[in-house]
């Protein structure tokens, strides 16, 4: 019995203070009646195997004991959901470009060092970054759960403050006007300033460029132009979704792919400042094209990252519902 | 019908789910007449209400503490035992419990009726 009394023991020491020696009695019992009518049955007194099979049948002490506490949790079903989803927007949206702009300045500061070892170093200590804001989104919402009794936040509620409900399937008029205002100005921009290979020439900087240059001129431009037709194509046919995805993720990755070019093009002829002597101006341009080479890797990154997001798009509008998407392709082509 | 329909896992939990509703009343019901808890969850059993004990002696502690049950410590086969019986708020609550559980029944019933005539009337229909 000795076995029973190690049993109830481990119970103890997880039961609520003022009721320990009255709930363990009590168990205590149930245990002696159980095997006292199996010895009956039996017609013998248990092994140790079969007395060890009884107490592991009635489950391990902590949560024999916790069952006679109250309920309690630090976040409950309520607050969960909203919980995991707020978790959610922290890693993406403030843990992931915390690791990425630490390894882009990683890199700038030290292009010396494999961008390899750069980024296990980054994700090195992404997980501080991570613990942080986990532990403060757990107290912001183990405050939330212990003041709910108080603040009785989902019961003040009102139904006229719900979100209006949104076509999914149809692109915000506001969304292209957005486009246009700002892409419009934008292309001018570049082909008053970029239709050059002097961009800047001035009193105290002249920065020259090679003739490839151009090819990422008419390049950027064709892109730009091209969301701008789209822009205006989209306040015709607010329901071309789909095909809008579509050409979200060409005209990204054509743009990433540029990007990833100018970066390994050695796109930069000549640099000149009042002062800059030649070996100085050398040498800059050698720290220039090293930076521009390590920064390749990042680029590819972000442009894959880019990438997945515009294809995550293109599956979502895809699949919230065929006859939604059939309705868009319609409405495109009438 | 879908696999997960099937699985007898999730019968399981709903035979479960539906059981722990009831399981308040019959232990209301069990304790009109005096019992410990280990005679009480073998009453239980035998009328095919299984129970384990890390449900039974909390919930029988919780009943206590509302008021609907009363408990004294008593020896029996030289043993110390705590005997439970039904208080008069318990026998009250009970009375109402059980009209409120014969109320549902009823509702399923004729719920059950109902769309078996109209299950009836949509055979007729398509012959």
């Amino acid at each position: 019995m000795e076995l029973i009394e190690r049993y109830l023991k481990a119970i103890e020491f997880w039961l609520p203070g003022g009721e320990k020696q009255d709930i363990l009695a009590e168990i205590s019992e149930d245990i002696y009646s159980q095997i006292e009518e199996r010895e009956t049955a039996l017609g013998r007194a248990l092994t140790h195997v079969e007395l060890e099979a009884l107490l592991k049948q009635r489950g391990r002490p902590m949560l024999v004991a916790n069952r006679y506490r109250p309920q309690r949790s630090l976040i409950g079903p309520d607050w969960f959901p909203t919980y995991i989803f707020v978790l959610k927007i922290v890693g993406f949206c403030y843990v992931l470009p915390w690791v990425a702009i630490y390894f882009v300045i990683r890199r700038i500061e030290h292009p010396e060092i494999h961008w390899a070892l750069t980024m296990l170093r980054s994700l090195g200590t992404a997980w501080e970054v991570a613990f942080f804001s986990a532990a403060a989104v757990t107290v912001i919402f183990g405050c939330l759960q212990f003041t709910e009794a108080k603040s009785h936040f989902f019961e003040n509620w009102n139904p006229r403050e719900l979100p209006a409900v949104r076509d999914a399937f149809k692109i915000r008029r506001f969304d292209s006007i957005v486009e246009i205002v700002v892409g419009v100005p934008f292309v001018l921009w570049w082909i008053g300033f970029a239709y050059t290979l002097t961009p800047f020439s001035g009193q105290y900087f002249k920065l020259t460029l090679n003739a490839i240059w151009f090819d990422f001129f008419w390049g950027y431009l064709a892109i730009g132009s091209g969301n701008i037709v789209l822009a205006i194509l989209n306040l015709r046919r607010p329901y071309w979704s789909l095909p809008r995805a579509a050409c979200k993720l060409a005209g990204d990755l054509a743009g990433g792919v540029f990007m990833c070019w100018l970066l390994k093009a050695n796109v930069v002829a000549s640099i000149w400042m009042p002062g800059l002597d030649t070996a100085k101006a050398a040498a800059f341009m050698r720290w220039l094209q090293i930076v521009m080479a390590q920064s390749f890797p990042v680029a590819v990154i972000l442009v894959t990252i880019i990438a997945v997001v515009d294809a995550f798009r293109i599956f979502r509008v895809s699949r919230k519902g065929g006859a939604g998407v059939a309705n868009g392709l319609a409405s495109a082509v009438r | 019908m879908s696999e997960t329909t099937n699985t007898p896992d999730l019968f399981e939990n709903l035979r479960l789910e539906l059981r722990r509703g009831s399981l308040v009343l019959a232990v209301l019901a069990a304790l009109r007449s005096e019992r410990y808890g280990y005679t009480l969850r073998k009453t239980l059993t035998d009328h095919g209400l299984e129970i384990d004990e890390n449900t039974l002696y909390p919930l029988l502690r919780r009943l206590e503490s509302q008021g609907l049950l009363a408990s004294v410590w008593r020896e029996e086969n030289k043993r110390n035992k705590r005997f439970y019986r039904l208080s008069a708020a318990g026998e009250q609550m009970l009375g109402r419990l059980l009209v409120e559980s014969e109320t549902i029944q009823a509702s399923l019933k004729e719920i059950l009726k109902e769309q078996h005539q109209v299950a009836e009337e949509q055979d007729h229909g398509t012959d």
